[in-house]
């Protein structure tokens, strides 16, 4: 039995909106296990992307715990979830999210700078992450010069460049025509299949069928969990 | 904490997005920073080269002159003079080796059908006291020759004078020219000295002048040379009493006064002080709207680059990363602005330094780069620039991921 990488427990966002109170998340509840593929899914203000920022350390919660890898993450401070995010944590977004004055290859390294990875291997790990991707041909065109979907390509390369147990990504083909999000499905099924742990924020249902278990969010909790449609 | 490399690195692609602002950002500091170096260099080499003069006539010397004259310019209007016979009382002072005295008086020179006013300059008529008279003012004939002792009808010129276009008719050895009237004839023509004052003037016998303004007694400045060994402070002083019983005025209230080439060159730098303290103020405040400029131009950076910013977050940076990142591309502004500035700084001063040689003929003027000059520029240059980003720069770091990768 594979041992739960994320724990969400009883987790509350509130924001404060003047003088109301909105309450994004209200008791999120939920587990992902290592090398498990998860979709979260849920209609637009059920809270999903509050969730993606609290499991991905972007945010912290108002109240409840979040255990990433056994440690609870719900009272860091922002310099240590920073440091926890970039070992422990791949980002894919919608908008992709390059820096735009670095070329593909930088933009690999940029994650490997911020954890003083030694030079030449950083080098070394980039070129290999974008022969991964299939873009080694692309290795010093800039984010403008690449099509959206190789751009997502490179962001998926970017997001693998510190070896993070978990790659969490948000709408990862909201911003592409279809042919390129079948790409990029593709590419983290592989990521799965290798044996990386993936959740991917949705509300597309094609996309959250990929996973192996879906968890549909409404009004800032966990209202149904069912079987995804993807085979190994 | 992350390699400062690649910091560096990554500031230098963000500031090659727009070179056209960064170029207009480092405007400010240049201009400041070129402005502060040439004006020093300037004004160091110049008093490099006075210090060079003074240490050419020797400190040794004493100049005694009416009080309130301007040194080495006659006064037409005050009715205080010095004569023979004050010089007569410096050269019986205590310790005062020799003395010589000469006249300074403005003329009207006649040449053809045009009139013009210069200084005329007298040589005294002693071999001894003309040697003195001729080192002390670095003069060297080096067209014709020098005119006689006690010559009545010969003049030597400064070399502007017998520059082409001053007159119709340039001035050579053997110009017959009128001074107050009075036919003479150019004998010689001095090297240039530097000096506008001496180099335009007309130059003749001690007697000559005298006879020339009906003054048979005038002395306009004495210089005394203390003898060897001889503190030259102590002297003048031994002089200022000495004239003051001959002339009858209580101490306080001396008509004349007695200056060493080091007071003449304490007062000549504090003037310099002065024009170079406000100069470099003024360039300072010119550095300070540069650091402005860079200000603005890294706060627009933070709105610009709020998204980018919640990326590096995501990634892994720290607030303390995002904030050096700023600070390494503001303090890169100011160190490039600086770089040009000490480069456009020293190419303006070479240009004052060519140009001085150019209009007045020697080369005096030196400008002088010393190493804290260039070191202190650039580190200042570096230290308005991070200065100036340090607030864009925190207000980038504290910035919540969150927020930042939503922002549009």
């Amino acid at each position: 039995m594979a041992k739960p990488i994320i724990e969400c427990r009883d987790v509350w966002k509130t924001y404060s909106m003047g003088d109301v109170k909105v309450n994004a998340l209200q008791g999120l509840n939920l587990i992902v296990k290592e090398g498990e593929f998860v979709s979260i899914m849920g209609p637009s203000g059920s809270g999903k992307s509050t969730a993606m920022n609290m499991i991905g350390g972007l945010d912290i919660p108002s109240k409840g715990s979040i255990f990433l890898d056994g440690k609870n993450i719900a009272h860091l401070t922002e310099s240590d979830l920073a440091q926890i995010r970039g070992r422990k944590i791949g980002f894919i977004f919608q908008r992709f999210n390059l820096i735009n004055t670095l070329t593909a290859k930088e933009n690999i390294l940029l994650p490997m700078m911020f954890q003083d990875t030694p030079l030449a291997e950083r080098q070394r790990h980039a070129t290999e992450l974008l022969k991964m991707v299939e873009l080694d041909d692309r290795t010093n065109h800039k984010p403008n010069e690449l099509s959206g979907g190789q751009q997502q390509r490179v962001a998926i390369a970017r997001a693998l460049a510190n070896k993070p147990q978990v790659v969490l990504a948000d709408e990862p083909t909201g911003n592409l025509d279809s042919k390129s999000g079948d790409i990029i499905m593709t590419f983290l099924k592989k990521l799965h299949k290798e044996g990386r742990t993936i959740i991917v924020v949705t509300h597309d249902e094609e996309v959250a069928k990929c996973a192996d278990r879906i968890y549909i969010l409404k009004d800032g909790t966990i209202v149904k969990t069912q079987k995804g449609g993807y085979v190994r | 904490m992350t390699n400062v490399v690649d910091f560096v690195w990554i500031a230098f692609r963000n500031l090659s997005r727009s070179h056209v602002r960064t170029f207009l950002t480092m405007l400010g500091i240049f201009i400041g920073i070129a402005a502060v170096v040439s004006l020093v260099a300037i004004s160091q080499g110049l008093k490099d080269s006075i210090q060079a003069q003074f240490d050419k006539i020797g400190a040794d010397k004493l100049y005694i002159s009416v009080k309130n004259t301007n040194f080495g310019v006659g006064s037409d209007i005050s009715s205080v003079k010095l004569t023979t016979e004050d010089l007569d009382r410096v050269k019986k002072s205590q310790n005062v080796k020799t003395a010589i005295a000469y006249n300074i008086k403005a003329a009207t020179v006649t040449v053809g059908f045009e009139n013009g006013v210069h200084y005329l300059i007298d040589i005294p008529d002693t071999a001894d006291e003309r040697e003195l008279a001729i080192a002390l003012n670095s003069l060297e004939v080096t067209t014709g020759k020098m005119m006689r002792k006690n010559d009545p009808d010969q003049v030597v010129i400064g070399a502007e004078l017998a520059k082409p276009g001053l007159y119709s008719k340039t001035l050579g050895v053997g110009t017959k020219i009128l001074v107050n009237g009075r036919q003479f004839q150019v004998a010689g023509i001095w090297k240039k000295v530097g000096d506008p004052g001496t180099d335009s003037s007309v130059f003749m016998s001690q007697k000559t002048l005298r006879e020339l303004i009906n003054e048979p007694k005038l002395v306009t400045v004495i210089v005394a040379q203390s003898a060897k060994g001889a503190n030259p402070l102590t002297v003048a002083e031994t002089v200022k009493k000495n004239l003051r019983s001959f002339r009858n005025v209580k101490e306080g209230d001396e008509d004349f006064e007695v200056q060493t080439p080091d007071d003449i060159l304490r007062s000549l730098n504090t003037v310099l002080d002065i024009i170079q303290v406000v100069l470099v103020g003024v360039a300072v405040i010119s550095l300070v709207v540069g650091g402005i400029g860079i200000m603005n131009t890294m706060y627009t950076a933070t709105l610009e680059r709020t998204t980018e910013i919640g990326v590096m977050k995501a990634i892994g940076a720290r607030n303390s990363d995002i904030m050096v990142q700023f600070l390494v591309e503001a303090g890169f502004l100011g160190m490039a602005g600086g770089i040009i500035g000490v480069a456009l700084g020293a190419g303006i001063a070479y240009l004052v330094q060519i140009i001085a040689s150019f209009y007045l003929g020697s080369n005096l003027l030196h400008v002088y780069f010393p190493w804290y000059l260039i070191v202190g520029a650039l580190t200042f240059a570096f230290v308005v620039g991070s200065l100036s980003g340090a607030l864009p720069a925190w207000q980038a770091s504290k910035l919540p991921p969150v927020e930042a990768l939503r922002y549009e």
